[in-house]
């Protein structure tokens, strides 16, 4: 009962008392924003669309980037691919290596301004670390486990269900959440091609040179990281639990 | 059977953390809406000289905003993906892009013409240079500092070389300078287009009349132009009114009327300052609300009043 | 059981063939070693024979059929498979482990369940205590085990072995080395062992395949393979000292000496020091009922009064062995305990008699003298 009680608390609790700090410094802002400027800025109505559109941006960049980083990684590893995988984890390390903005601005030129856009781009930079770690987690798994599970019979698609892919989620895992905390901070660029999200906020912040516009923007996004990656953490948890010290 | 339980969940965790971000994603904010949705940079959002009090003095609402860097409203603007988009008056996209300004009749807008600052000790000194400085003032519409700008901007040429080329055209330089005999006198400018087109401007006449001139253009943004100013590193540059009333003299409230905040930024920063204000350009690079040309010529706007009138009567966006 | 003819593989990319036209011809219920400096081509033979690698050249038979023409899931699902990091699946429990291969074949829960612990239980791990571990709980000894008991889940009548024991210290490998054999008369498995360790080698195999350079040098059973070395190759491999080797060979049972003094619990003092007086060991067994080897009275035990009976004198003895240990493995536990002598029991700790370092010696004298 005590077990439940816990697990309740870690699944929900956390996330929930994160949620309420947050709605605690909103309204605390939005009724001491210290100036007519600032108040222009900080309503409701306005912090929540902002937050609306981040979490949107992230949302969906980041389900089609698991959705394709996943299977690409994994056909990366695939025999037939493996020579490629090598050459694509490196543009990937150098893709990573690309400024936000600069992909922001690039894709700017060919998509247009705007949620789209924000989207691919967002989408290009989270798909790296998924992808990333997905090569390398099954890629990193001993030789002689694979060799074992070939010599008794598995066929590929079982030792890859079986055997590769639970031995490399916590690796997978750690590249969606790294994925989430990128995205989240990036997606704050996406303001400056008019895609929304908290961005918004902070860059009005910093030209006209409101503070608490600026902390309201990156307290939001940074506590929407947190209880993000925090989720996704325990679901690694939950799931590596059952594998405790393996 | 436990490996393949643990796949199941693993497969089910990845899939549902697709679904939970796609779905959780969806439905909501469309991508850029259709409809009179305008295009502002951030800080005319927020500003009370900005958004939120044009809407109010001339009594109407878009049906979106859409927040984005102050470069990309132009081209937002020409792609069609907003109706209308705020922007400076004399950017040379404006021209070049077909784009058009529509007049501010409520003078709602602060007031920002061009004028050449020089210190007081170095009129003293040479008292030439007003003349020579004033000569290019009466040159300046909007008009032609906004084809000036593009002619940088759209058509990629060098600032020294376009205002080499538009001085000549006006008789105002002859190509070759004499040997200098004065000086030697400072001149800066901030770093963009326009500030760097005036400032190679104000460096040739003065050479053309025997000036040996320091070129500092491209210094950086307005506070560091403006100590540079006061701090005796350069001794001229042009500078903005309406700038000048609230950022440099420290006033809240923006003046509309282009002579009065002329008056009252020249008399008050020579007194306090030292810095003498010459005449001031016609042209006002101040907050601009621009449309497409097509679309102000179909529905008849000139004015930012006509607009209002448009979007409070209902019309679609052609 | 097992044919090669005339195999050969070259791997992509490579102008020397990994395994050079090799023939082999392996009976069924023997233990064939292929022992051989690494780079011989000793793991590339053996991967071939559950398809992991495809011979280039050559036919292997397996029964009756050539391995091509069987299906390879099935042709492996019948090869049990023991690799060289034992290659146990760390996510999941040691029953499952185990289970793998059953569970392939689609066996029913319950003979699933049966066969686990029945072979956790044969590899001497207790199934209550450590069918729910995951392998890093266990020691490196026991993963060895669960590696081997994997490999016979599903009863498969050829085992392929490589390097099974190479990841453990030397005493448990003894051990272990000595169980599989015991497991091995009794099962009765063809075999296909790899190793580098030539000792290995000669206590585990009935045969021993020699490689170097992907060629087969010479494939004999041990006792040949140390007499009658057929190159210079072999003789290196086998060292110069050979006859220390056959310590390997022989089982303390082929040498016990069974002329030995020994008392009953309840044997009187006077007869003890009459025993130990005549005994060349200057000692006397104490044996137990149904002659169990219950501990040993020596000289200096009998001075100090204590009792009537050999009960209240006897000592333990720990120098003991089976009666099938190799030789080696008496010498070692001697040296150890720095005893001249060593006790030797059966299974269920019968005592069988003696074996002292003179006869150990004898053996190797012998064995130099007839070469």
């Amino acid at each position: 009962m005590q077990m439940i009680i816990k697990n309740w608390f870690r699944w929900l609790g956390v996330p929930l008392i994160l949620i309420l700090i947050s709605a605690a410094f909103v309204i605390y802002v939005v009724n001491n924003p210290g100036g007519a400027m600032a108040a222009r800025s900080l309503t409701y109505q306005n912090v929540l669309r902002y937050l609306r559109e981040h979490v949107h941006l992230v949302f969906v960049a980041l389900g089609l980037a698991t959705a394709v980083g996943v299977p690409a990684g994994i056909l990366l590893t695939r025999p037939k691919l493996r020579r490629i995988g090598k050459v694509v984890e490196n543009i990937v390390n150098v893709g990573q290596t690309i400024p936000s903005l600069a992909i922001l601005a690039l894709f700017y030129v060919y998509l247009g301004l705007g949620f789209r856009t924000g989207v691919f781009a967002l989408w290009l930079y989270c798909i790296l670390p998924i992808l990333r770690n997905t090569y390398a987690g099954i890629k990193s798994i001993e030789p002689g486990i694979i060799e074992a599970a070939l010599g008794m019979g598995m066929n590929p698609v079982k030792i890859l269900t079986r055997i590769e892919l639970p031995l490399s989620y916590p690796v997978i895992m750690a590249g969606i959440r790294t994925a989430v905390v990128i995205c989240v901070g990036t997606a704050t660029m996406a303001t400056f091609i008019g895609a929304g999200g908290l961005g918004d906020l902070i860059v009005t912040g910093l030209s006209v040179r409101r503070t608490i516009i600026i902390l309201t923007g990156a307290f939001l996004s940074a506590m929407l990281a947190i209880i993000l990656d925090y989720i996704l953490g325990q679901v690694e948890q939950y799931l590596t639990g059952r594998d405790v010290n393996s | 059977m436990v490996d393949g339980k643990l796949f199941k969940s693993f497969a089910l965790v990845v899939l549902s953390l697709f679904m939970a971000f796609s779905l959780f994603g969806c439905g909501n904010d469309a991508d850029v809406s259709d409809g009179w949705v305008f295009a502002t940079d951030h800080e005319y959002s927020v500003r009370p000289d900005g958004y939120p009090g044009l809407t109010e003095l001339y009594g109407f609402e878009f049906d979106d905003v859409e927040i984005m860097d102050l470069g990309i409203t132009y081209g937002a603007l020409r792609d069609g993906q907003v109706a209308v988009a705020m922007g400076f008056a004399t950017d040379g996209r404006i021209s070049a892009f077909d784009l058009v300004n529509l007049e501010d009749d409520k003078y709602f807008h602060p007031v920002y013409n061009c004028s050449p600052n020089v210190r007081e000790e170095v009129l003293d000194e040479y008292p030439e240079i007003a003349d020579i400085l004033n000569e290019i003032v009466p040159l300046l519409d909007e008009q032609t500092m906004s084809s000036l700008n593009a002619a940088v901007d759209i058509d990629e040429k060098e600032p020294d070389e376009v205002a080499e080329e538009f001085l000549l055209d006006n008789g105002l330089i002859s190509g070759a300078p004499p040997e200098p005999d004065k000086g030697p006198v400072s001149v800066g400018s901030k770093e963009f287009t326009e500030q760097l087109l005036l400032g190679q401007m104000a460096i040739m006449v003065l050479e053309e009349e025997g000036f040996e001139v320091d070129d500092d253009t491209g210094l950086g943004g307005t506070a560091i132009v403006r100590e540079a100013l006061e701090g005796e590193e350069i001794d001229i540059y042009w500078e903005y009114t309406g700038t000048a009333w609230m950022a440099h003299l420290e006033h809240e409230d923006p003046i509309t009327e282009p002579q009065e905040c002329y008056d009252k930024v020249r008399e008050e920063d020579l007194e306090n300052n030292g810095i003498v204000w010459l005449d001031y350009t016609d042209f006002n690079n101040t907050y601009t609300i621009m449309m497409r040309q097509d679309d102000a010529d179909e529905l008849g706007i000139v004015t930012i009043s006509d607009l209002a009138d448009v979007i409070n009567e209902g019309t679609p966006v052609p | 059981m097992i044919k090669l003819e005339n195999v050969t593989k070259i791997f992509p990319g490579s102008d020397i063939p990994a395994v050079d036209n090799l023939s082999l011809d392996i009976k069924e219920g023997e233990v064939c070693v292929l022992v051989g400096p690494s780079g011989c081509g000793k793991t590339t033979t053996m991967k071939m024979i559950n398809r992991i690698y495809d011979p280039t050249e050559g036919r292997i038979i397996l029964g009756d059929k050539d391995i091509m023409d069987t299906n390879i899931i099935q042709l492996r699902l019948n090869i049990g498979y023991v690799i060289q990091e034992i290659g146990l699946f760390p996510h999941l429990s040691i029953e499952d482990n185990v289970a793998t291969v059953p569970r392939e074949l689609k066996w029913p829960k319950e003979k699933v369940k049966q066969r686990v612990d029945e072979l956790l239980t044969l590899v001497g791990l207790e199934p209550e205590i450590y069918g729910k571990r995951r392998p890093s709980h266990l020691s490196g000894g026991q993963r060895q085990r669960v590696g081997v008991a994997r490999a016979m889940a599903a009863d498969p009548p050829v085992m392929l072995m490589d390097e099974p024991f190479g990841a453990v210290d030397p005493i448990t490998r003894n051990r272990l080395q000595n169980e599989f054999l015991r497991l091995q008369e009794q099962l009765k498995k063809t075999i296909v062992f790899v190793t580098h360790d030539i000792d290995e080698a000669i206590k585990m195999g009935d045969k021993i395949a020699a490689m170097q350079e992907g060629r087969l040098i010479q494939y004999s059973d041990p006792d040949e393979l140390l007499s009658t070395p057929k190159n210079e190759f072999v003789a290196n491999l086998v060292g110069r000292n050979r006859s220390i080797k056959r310590l390997h060979l022989m089982h303390t049972r082929d040498v016990l000496n069974n002329d030995v003094a020994y008392v009953k619990l309840k044997t009187p003092l006077e007869e003890i020091e009459q025993k130990v007086k005549d005994s060349k060991l200057r000692a006397v067994m104490v044996l137990g009922d149904d002659n169990k080897l219950m501990g040993i009275i020596s000289k200096e035990d009998i001075k100090r009064e204590k009792g009537e009976v050999a009960a209240d004198y006897y000592q333990e003895i720990l120098n003991t062995c089976t009666d099938d240990a190799t030789l080696n493995d008496a010498l070692s536990v001697m040296l150890s305990y720095g005893e001249g002598f060593i006790a030797v029991t059966d299974g269920q700790e019968r005592f069988k008699g003696i074996i002292t370092v003179g006869d150990i010696f004898g053996v190797v004298k012998d064995d130099a003298n007839d070469n």
